[in-house]
């Protein structure tokens, strides 16, 4: 087979699935890039000066271990997180020895007055001075990624994978609170509510606008949807309601009009609310980190929604291939084989074993 | 009992709880029953969250609350009288920035009769060891929420017992179990705040 008639043959079987269509087996989708980066190039911190490493990385371990059906990013690079949480981020080999993860560096660098400026402003007015002046120049510092995006694409379908949904896009809640601090945040929810209202309001038709002008440049396949601070877990139905679940279905309405797949990436425990999801419109993809019942959540959305995930962080770190491929085993057994991507739970952590990850790959290709 | 000051607690209404401080201040209460109230309104807030009523954005604003709350009331290091079971020095560990969990182990612990001394967060293992030299506490607790941190948490216990301290060490944090205890050389694990309480009067043999 060539590696178009690969790619082909695991795009056909990524949609299939995605539209609950009878197809040959459950296809494989994986994300998170650090585990390769120390497998194949022995570090983390080229990524930060040499934009294709991460990609490097990922296509030299799989084209050695074997390929999945597609992968969720294409590329990598820690100064995204920036731009989506809004904090600093320390980084290896800059603030952090060259094989360490990045860290996220939380602190207060946002406050209540942004969002009189963003009411005033716009939101993408403010973000974008917002880079610069609390972000040390963030923009700078994403030029050559942005440059290389078409690469990074072009290098991992011709391998034969499906770069499955290689950007990501979330909701004002989760860059307020990012900026502001959780626990700021928590308590703008309280002080500030009108203020937080009006500004997520405000943002929200530029962000939709955002997704389009994007799409005119690049279409993917899919996108995420980020979900981290906005989990059930956290935010009680009141405020849940109001700021969160709105703005993740007017974003996935927005893909869906332009004719790309929203991955819902859902961090930490959202069992209460999976029956949501059932107002959000038919062909987006739920994918939780393995906090999220995934098994209760498909009874609930089949039919409706596709599930992709759930594979342990910890079980990959910690655990045997034998056990990898067992809980694999019945994700495909019991959940599929229509409706349904293996994947890992939230992203593949830097200290997987690559023996783990392989073995979810031959759990989907071998069954 | 200020039922006024609980309610606007269990409410999360912190300008009336603040009102009502002044007001309990003016008219000449000690800091120690203040404290109880904040403390009946704490109880108010962790039954809401039980009835999962109140998430864990609830719980943050209840111990942000309770922080400025009891500073208005005249300060932790009021209250450490005859109530008190006991000192704890808590932090999160060297290296970890995670405080929520922290925060709330903070608020509840001191609602429940322990002083607590909060270093905050990313503790170095040298401001451990200089607290407990200065402040002789009963209990250390450490929070930690990245298990690439274990080690850490291992050298700080390591440093406090180097020097000569005999508190006991209690530690916390969502990848945090018994194996977790025995690997740093902990004393206890608590898996809540309540946890914490409990385990913490059986470490101190108090009731
Ligand atoms: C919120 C959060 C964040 C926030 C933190 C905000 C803040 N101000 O704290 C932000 C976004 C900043 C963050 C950053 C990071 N995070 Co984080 N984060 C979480 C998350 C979602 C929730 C943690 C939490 O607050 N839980 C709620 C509280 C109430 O629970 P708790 O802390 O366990 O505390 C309770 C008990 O354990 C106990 N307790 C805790 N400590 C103590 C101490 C004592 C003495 C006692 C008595 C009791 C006790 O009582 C508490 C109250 O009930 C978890 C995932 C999860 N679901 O746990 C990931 C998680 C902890 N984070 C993780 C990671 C990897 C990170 C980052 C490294 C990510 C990155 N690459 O940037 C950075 C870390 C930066 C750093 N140097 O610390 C991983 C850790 C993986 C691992 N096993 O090591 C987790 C598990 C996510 C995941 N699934 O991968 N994170």
């Amino acid at each position: 087979m060539t590696n178009q008639e690969r790619y082909d043959a695991a795009l056909k079987r990524i949609l299939g699935a995605v539209h609950f269509e009878e197809i040959d087996r459950v296809p494989v989708v994986l994300g998170g890039l650090s585990a390769h980066m120390l497998h194949a190039g022995g570090s983390l911190a080229p990524m930060m000066t040499d934009p294709m490493y991460a990609t490097d990385c990922m296509i030299k371990t799989y084209e050695e271990i074997g390929l999945p059906d597609g992968v969720q990013h294409a590329g990598f690079s820690s100064y995204l997180l920036s731009a989506l949480w809004l904090s600093k981020v320390k980084h290896p080999g800059i603030e952090l020895p060259a094989d360490e993860l990045w860290q996220v560096d939380e602190k207060e660098l946002m406050q209540v007055e942004d969002y009189k400026d963003i009411i005033d402003n716009g939101f993408y007015n403010w973000y974008n001075r917002y880079l610069v002046e609390r972000l040390d120049n963030l923009p700078e510092k994403l030029v050559s990624f942005y440059q290389s995006f078409g690469k990074m694409i072009e290098n991992v379908s011709a391998a034969g994978m499906v770069p499955f949904s290689p950007l990501i896009f979330t909701v004002p809640f989760e860059y307020f609170c990012g900026g502001r601090t959780m626990v700021k945040f928590s308590r703008d929810l309280y002080k500030h509510l009108d203020l937080v209202k009006e500004a997520c309001a405000v943002a929200l038709p530029e962000l939709q606008q955002n997704l389009r002008d994007t799409f005119k440049g690049y279409k993917p396949i899919a996108i995420w949807l980020g979900a981290w601070r906005t989990a059930s877990e956290f935010v009680g139905p009141k405020f849940w309601e109001t700021l969160v679940f709105p703005y993740y279905k007017a974003l996935a309405e927005t893909a869906l009009a332009e004719g790309v797949i929203p991955v819902f990436h859902l961090d930490s425990c959202w069992d209460r609310d999976v029956e949501r999801f059932l107002d959000m419109p038919k062909g987006c993809v739920f994918s939780p980190d393995s906090t999220t019942d995934m098994f209760r959540a498909k009874k609930i959305l089949d039919g409706h929604m596709a599930v992709m995930g759930d594979v342990p962080p910890a079980l990959l770190s910690l655990g045997t291939p034998g056990e990898v491929k067992d809980y694999c085993y019945r994700i495909i057994d019991e959940l599929g084989p229509k409706g349904v991507i293996l994947a890992q739970g939230c992203d593949i952590p830097a200290n997987a074993k690559i023996e783990n990850i392989q073995a979810m790959i031959e759990a989907a290709t071998s069954r | 009992m200020n039922e006024k000051l609980i309610k606007a607690f269990g409410d999360l209404d912190d300008d009336v709880v603040m009102e009502q401080i002044k007001e309990m201040k003016a008219a000449g209460k000690e800091t120690i029953e203040i404290l109880g109230d904040l403390q009946a309104g704490m109880d108010v807030v962790g039954k809401h969250f039980e009835e999962k009523e109140y998430y864990l954005s609830e719980l943050i604003m209840a111990s942000e609350i309770f922080k400025e709350a009891i500073a208005a009331a005249g300060g932790i290091s009021n209250i450490a009288g005859a109530e008190s079971y006991g000192t704890m020095v808590l932090g999160t560990v060297k290296g970890d920035i995670h405080d929520i969990g922290k925060n709330i182990v903070s608020a509840i612990m001191s609602c429940n009769g322990f002083k607590v001394i909060d270093l905050g967060t990313d503790v170095s293992i040298e401001k451990f060891v200089e607290t407990v030299k200065t402040e002789k506490p009963e209990l250390v607790g450490i929070s930690c929420l990245l298990t690439t941190n274990f080690d850490h948490m291992k050298q700080t216990v390591a440093a406090i017992r180097a020097a000569g301290s005999n508190a006991k060490v209690i530690i916390g944090g969502g990848p945090c179990n018994e194996s977790t205890v025995t690997h740093v050389g902990a004393d206890a694990l608590a898996r809540d705040a309540q946890d914490g309480i409990e385990v913490a009067k059986e470490l101190l043999g108090v009731n």
